[in-house]
């Protein structure tokens, strides 16, 4: 029984938990945002996204430490507890008993897609070859032809969004706000709400790249 | 029908390995799963027509109070001694626990529980440097009901059977002991200890380690509202945190 100091378990669960909602899923809801103004067309896109953002002060280190390194943490770090937990949900299937398995499965879905869709599309313009930030634009508008390309990031967004949208829902029960089964079931309705506007904004991200792919 | 149709994973002690047996004994009616073991006990003979050592099972109340019973009959886990057999499909499948040591047959070791409760402090001081109980402690008639309510936990092992958090791998120390963590520190004089159950409940295997699958509160025999003692620990072990980090 330690009576004294934090407890090393302690806190990096709870940093676990908190970087899953600041900074990675405000970001991902920024990011939903942002792309979702694709419907705008490819000019008004590169002008007013891709370029605004590329021109604000630190934006690498900001990618680096806002956005890489909590993501990465929080992917390695929930590995490990899926491997510390033991589904059962083929003798207990009780619907949140399916959440408790679906959280970790599309955690680690999201990961891999994560690593897949950083190197097509910001790395490639790091490393800048052949795309650039003026035909970013036009390069994922043509790789979403493909149609395996396209129903990858269909899953892969789809199931952030539900990792997102669930991940919410347990934070607010394990930062202690959501107590009750009552209040617990009106976070859930809230959380549905929260992941399908999170879709819309997908969509219309998908709808303006579509609409403008060669 | 005529019979009751028994099938038991047995074991015959904590390292050998499981085996099944079936076994038929002739039907009565209103039988229950631990009286049916009873009769078993008196003619231990299998389908096969071998006389096999007695099936061992733990027995205590007979009434659903004691837990002592606990083991997967159809696949769920409950109390052998308030499932009626006439409400059961057979063939009737019995299994020991799954997350504890079997000790023999259907009988598990559930000592891990009660190691868990003196991990988390879970009882009230009844003496001590000074006079605790001068009066009979003051409590409010709703927090004495939600005490009512963990109290009745009757370390049977069932929500930490359901819990996928509670496992070999993991130091989990499950559901029951968190709620009666919470209980002991809902107690008038219970409450003077808050924070070292809460510390207990801070390390590896404490509240952190709950997943949310919330298996447990659906399983529980005795209703207990362990979802709401996890919430309530994981704020205060919130609230606990931000103190030792500021006040200390
Ligand atoms: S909380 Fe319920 S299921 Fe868990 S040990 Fe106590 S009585 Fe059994
Ligand atoms: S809510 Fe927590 S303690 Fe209860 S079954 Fe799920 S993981 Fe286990
Ligand atoms: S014998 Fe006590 S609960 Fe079944």
């Amino acid at each position: 029984m330690s009576s004294t100091a934090l407890d090393k378990h302690f806190v990096w669960r709870k940093l676990h938990s908190l970087l899953g909602i600041v900074p990675i899923g405000f970001f991902l809801c920024f990011h939903l945002f942002e792309n979702s103004l694709t419907t705008k067309g490819p000019e008004y896109f590169t002008e007013h996204v891709v370029n605004k953002i590329g021109e604000m002060p630190y934006i690498e280190l900001m990618e680096i430490f806002f956005i890489a390194i909590p993501i990465l943490f929080h992917a390695i770090y929930g590995l490990v507890i899926w491997y510390f937990g033991q589904s059962n949900v083929a003798r207990y299937g009780y619907a949140r008993n399916w959440m408790y398995l679906l959280q970790r499965v599309s955690g680690a879905v999201v990961f891999v897609f994560i690593i897949t869709h950083v190197w097509g599309t910001r790395l490639e313009v790091l490393m800048g070859d052949s795309v650039t930030k003026a035909t970013l634009f036009e390069h994922l508008a043509k790789d979403l032809q493909n149609p395996l390309i396209l129903a990858w990031y269909i899953i892969g967004v789809l199931l952030a969004i539900v990792h997102f949208s669930n991940g919410v829902w347990l934070a607010l029960i394990t930062w202690g706000i959501t107590i009750g089964p009552r209040s617990q079931r009106i976070s859930s309705w809230v959380c549905v709400f929260i992941g399908l506007v999170l879709v819309a904004l997908s969509a219309q991200a998908l709808r303006g790249l579509l609409a403008a792919g060669v | 029908m005529q019979e009751i149709h028994l099938k038991i994973q047995r074991q015959d002690g904590p390292d050998s390995g499981p085996y099944w047996d079936e076994f038929k004994i002739p039907y009565r009616p209103q039988h229950n799963v631990i009286s049916v073991l009873m009769a078993l006990r008196e003619h231990p003979v299998n389908v096969k027509g071998e006389r096999v050592a007695p099936v061992v099972y733990e027995v205590g109340c007979m009434e659903e109070v004691c837990g002592a019973c606990t083991m997967i009959i159809n696949g769920k886990v409950r109390q052998a001694c308030s499932t009626l057999v006439d409400t059961l499909a057979q063939p009737i499948v019995l299994r020991p626990m799954t997350k504890f040591r079997v000790v023999r047959d259907l009988m598990v070791d559930r000592q891990p529980m009660f190691d868990a409760l003196r991990k988390v402090r879970g009882w009230i001081d009844i003496d001590g440097g000074y006079d605790i109980h001068v009066h009979a402690p003051r409590i409010s008639p709703k927090d004495w009901e939600k005490n009512y309510d963990f109290s009745r936990c009757m370390t049977c092992g069932c929500c930490m059977e359901v819990c996928p958090q509670v496992n070999t791998r993991s130091q989990f120390i499950g559901p029951a002991p968190v709620g009666q963590a919470w209980l002991f520190s809902n107690h008038p004089t219970g409450k003077y200890y808050k924070e070292e159950r809460l510390h207990a409940l801070m390390g590896p295997g404490g509240i952190t380690d709950c997943g949310n699958a919330q298996n447990c509160v659906r399983i529980c025999p005795k209703e207990i509202k362990l979802t709401d003692a996890i919430a309530r620990i994981g704020r205060d072990a919130t609230i606990q945190a931000l103190k030792d980090l500021f006040l200390k």
